[in-house]
């Protein structure tokens, strides 16, 4: 957990957001907004690390820092000032080369304290692009910790010397690279308006694809979790873009639903008495294809088949494939037990859902520009 | 199976030993290090031995040398990772424990899991265990040994079906006693009263601790089937490299490599990403358990922080205590139940024991034979097992006195290497931690000593001993522990 160096009993000065669950909940939220915003041009990220709460590695190497930081209720009237006074602190206090980026992001709906000015709503603005009155807020900001730090080592001049490094740094904050954003809710009901952004988002950068946004930002907030709790090494806790590409992938609305009636309209899965249409969507529902078909032998076979498929007839669809080949793989997908055209819908259900796994992965990876390179 | 030489690796310092027939490792004093280093021996062959207290097997490499009608071979070992060459070729590597089997298989050229399963109860004797164990039980560690489990394997009889009854009815009567003595803790408790509200908010926290256990298990399930898919794919791609199939890759001819297998690392990051999920799921599951119980300690004393960790068992023992009292438990049922499995497992064993003497091979009878022809020539007088026709699948050993009980032992121990080593077509090793026990005096333990050498001729022995004796030869001596520079002086016994 990323820990502040200074005043241990301060909590301006505190910079770990972890501690309570919101907090992390709402940080992990905005990983995944930042992650999306700078998609194309992300390499890996990692949070919680000793340098901020969040850190993306762009493509040409410069980093973005950014400090999280959340209002858990909207009953109670908003400290904006108290959150952008810790948030700068601990950014001025980030080491970094001098072409990277400091980003302080919250869920205040007015973290500048400056109605109707520039919004910093899901965009992420340079403090030179700051309204004038909003650069007066950071301004005034900086100066009131530069004040209340001297007045400290005043008070209390043998515990000075931390206290004067972050003097320093204050002072000499890199205005250049600062930027604002905010994520905020409209209402206290619900999370409408970050997924709403996430969705818009993600349409724009996948028009063919649909997702389930809430899945995406659980699958990733479960690798977050793994990457943290089960690895010591810093260099290990990254999430690169390929995992997020993955967990994009598996967010897949057409991979979730088995879209029975639409996939016969299509022709891919022939008709069959309801009694065995009962016995497929039963055995698909308790995930019969999930694992006892993870074999890489069929894995291998049906791509290499495909690719070949499609080196001959670039221009055919997948379903002419599942016409074709079906047959050659129902004794490897499916169990000798079942009737004849069960296994049959079965195989082909199968197949249509590989392919079209496979070509929303390599979708998403092509858009990454991650096809060939290694991360 | 013949050892030829040892070599343990701990920081910095490496230590080979070569061995002869009959090997005595010997020190001047008790606790130096032979039960330590006779494990490491083992542990070399890959066998899951608990490390002694004064190292840790885990930091330790060892390289054993030996040989097998399969030929000589190399088995080299660092934590789990067991790595077998034969004639200075890598013939495969084996992920322990689980794949041990695979391991013993390929040297032993034996197919029959239920004797190599047993192996390590025929070859070894542990300090700890003795003598006492003669038939069933731990080996050492959590490694058993089962003499049904060793004569069906003998007699080529399938008892699979037999051996996962029992396996659960162990499990089912292990369940019943805890649960009576569950039953019996709760009658002790004092019934404080708890108020309505109280007890509403305990039940929903319950319900929903419920519900992520259930989603657990299934996730944990989840996690099993695809590390079984990623070892299937392992041990399809390491079979085809041993093929060692060379091809022409445009520039040379060259043998084929994992890199050259298409699509292999596009399955594994699948598989990998998907396992990486579900342990996040887990890890985020057990986060809100933990919540969910602090909250629970919580409800019954609202005064306590729950972010503040003073108190914590007390806290913990408190909402178990709670459940605890909600927890419906008819104890005669449970009693009930209880005798019914131990009745079902009765039932089991001697069904076992049934269908392993109707077997044609029958080699429980071949044992007894030779523990009687032992005994004829040694004047061993074991009479009473003689009347025993069962005596071989005994578990009634308590009958027999101290000093019969240590002859029968051995007897019973050779009798057992003897029929094992026919079968395989292989003499094996026998290894010895600290024979000579408090029961047993000078000349007893001698006499002991004559029978497993007599009849046990061709098998190589490791004695760990600090006494010496007659027809062993001094192959280690351990100063102070068991990696330890090799001293001048012990070098110049074996020049």
């Amino acid at each position: 957990m990323a820990k502040s160096f200074v005043f241990d009993d301060d909590s301006y000065f505190d910079n770990d957001a972890s501690s309570s669950v919101f907090g992390y909940l709402f940080q992990a939220k905005a990983a995944t907004w930042l992650f999306l915003n700078n998609f194309e041009i992300t390499k890996s990220m990692k949070v919680e690390t000793e340098k901020q709460d969040i850190e993306l590695l762009f493509k040409d190497n410069t980093r973005l820092y950014a400090q999280a930081k959340a209002q858990q209720s909207y009953s109670t009237s908003p400290n904006s000032n108290s959150k952008l006074a810790s948030a700068l602190s601990s950014l001025s206090r980030t080491k970094k080369n001098k072409n990277d980026k400091i980003l302080y992001i919250s869920n205040l709906q007015d973290p500048l304290k400056s109605v109707n000015d520039i919004q910093t709503r899901f965009q992420e603005i340079a403090y030179k692009s700051l309204s004038p009155k909003q650069k007066e807020t950071v301004d005034t900001c900086l100066k009131s910790i530069i004040k209340k730090i001297d007045k400290d080592i005043y008070d209390n001049p043998s515990f000075s010397e931390d206290k004067r490094k972050l003097l320093d740094c204050v002072k000499n904050i890199d205005l250049d690279s600062l930027y604002f954003c905010s994520i905020y809710r409209c209402s206290e009901m619900g999370e409408a308006d970050i997924i709403d952004n996430i969705k818009l988002k993600l349409s724009s950068l996948f028009p063919r694809d649909e997702f389930n946004v809430l899945k995406v930002f659980n699958n990733w907030y479960d690798l977050a979790l793994v990457s943290e709790s089960s690895v010591q090494d810093n260099s290990s806790k990254k999430i690169t873009i390929n995992d997020f590409s993955l967990c994009l992938a598996n967010s897949s609305l057409k991979l979730e639903q088995f879209d029975y009636n639409g996939l016969v309209d299509k022709h891919i899965i022939p008709e069959i008495s309801s009694a065995s249409r009962e016995r497929v969507e039963d055995l698909i529902e308790n995930k019969i294809f999930d694992f006892k078909n993870d074999n890489w032998l069929v894995f291998n076979s049906i791509i290499n088949l495909y690719d070949e498929f499609k080196k001959d007839r670039p221009k055919s669809f997948d379903r002419d494939f599942i016409e074709e080949n079906w047959s050659q793989f129902k004794d490897k997908l499916t169990s000798v037990d079942e009737k004849e055209d069960i296994r049959q819908v079965l195989t082909r259900y199968y197949l249509y859902r590989f392919l079209n796994k496979e070509s929303t992965i390599k979708r998403i990876k092509n858009k990454a520009g991650i096809d060939n390179e290694n991360f | 199976m013949k050892i030829f030489k040892l070599t343990l690796k701990e920081n910095g310092i490496t230590r080979t030993d070569t061995f002869v027939e009959k090997n005595l490792i010997h020190s001047t004093e008790n606790s130096k290090g032979k039960t330590t280093y006779l494990r490491l021996l083992m542990f070399s062959l890959g066998y899951s031995v608990p490390q002694t207290s004064r190292i840790n097997f885990q930091k330790i490499e060892t390289e054993v040398d030996f040989e097998t009608r399969r030929g000589v071979f190399k088995a080299s070992r660092s934590g789990n990772v067991l790595i077998l060459w034969k004639d200075d070729r890598k013939i495969n590597t084996y992920i322990l424990p689980n794949e041990h089997i695979l391991f013993l298989k390929e040297i032993f050229n034996c197919t029959n899991d239920y004797i190599l399963k047993n192996l390590l109860g025929v070859m070894y004797i542990d300090q700890e265990k003795g003598w006492t164990l003669i038939n069933r039980g731990s080996v050492v560690g959590r490694i058993k040994f089962n003499i049904e489990e060793l004569i069906a394997g003998l007699d080529d009889i399938n008892i699979d079906e037999e051996i996962e009854k029992r396996n659960r009815l162990d499990k089912e009567i292990a369940k019943y006693k805890a649960l009576i003595n569950i039953k019996e803790y709760q009658n002790e408790l004092s019934s404080q009263p708890v108020s309505e509200d109280i007890r509403t908010a305990i039940n929903q926290k319950n319900k929903e601790l419920s519900i992520n256990n259930f989603r657990l298990q299934t996730l944990k399930n989840e996690m099993k089937e695809i590390d079984e898919a990623l070892r299937n794919e392992k041990n399809i791609i390491e079979s085809i490299l041993s093929l060692g199939i060379e091809f022409n890759d445009g520039r040379v001819v060259r043998k084929i490599e994992r890199r050259d297998i298409k699509n292999l690392e596009k399955y594994e990051e699948d598989l990998e990403f998907r396992r990486r999920l579900i342990k996040g799921q887990i890890v985020n599951i057990q986060n809100r358990n933990n919540l969910l119980f602090k909250e629970k300690a919580q409800v019954l004393n609202p005064d306590i922080n729950i972010f503040y960790t003073e108190d914590t068992i007390n806290r913990e023992i408190r909402v178990v205590e709670e459940n605890l009292k909600d927890f419906d438990l008819n104890q005669i049922a449970l009693y009930d139940l209880l005798d019914k499995y131990k009745v079902e497992k009765k039932a089991l064993e001697k069904a076992i024991d049934e269908k392993l003497k109707g077997s044609k091979q029958n080699y429980s009878e071949k044992i007894m034979e030779i523990i009687s022809k032992i005994a004829d020539k040694e004047n061993l007088d074991i009479s009473e097992a003689r009347k025993d026709k069962d005596f071989v699948f005994t578990s009634d050993l308590k009958m027999y006195s101290g000093a019969i009980l240590q002859k029968l032992a051995v007897s019973f121990k050779v009798a057992i290497l003897k029929t094992v080593e026919e079968k395989l077509g292989e003499e094996l090793i026998f290894v010895m931690d600290s024979p000579r026990t408090r029961e047993l005096d000078e000349s007893n333990s001698k006499k002991l000593f004559e029978v497993i050498l007599k009849f046990i001729k061709n098998t190589q022995l490791f004695v760990g001993s600090i006494y010496e004796y007659e027809g062993l030869t001094l192959t280690r001596e351990i100063v102070n522990k068991a990696i330890e520079e090799k001293p001048e002086d012990i070098v110049s016994i074996f020049d």
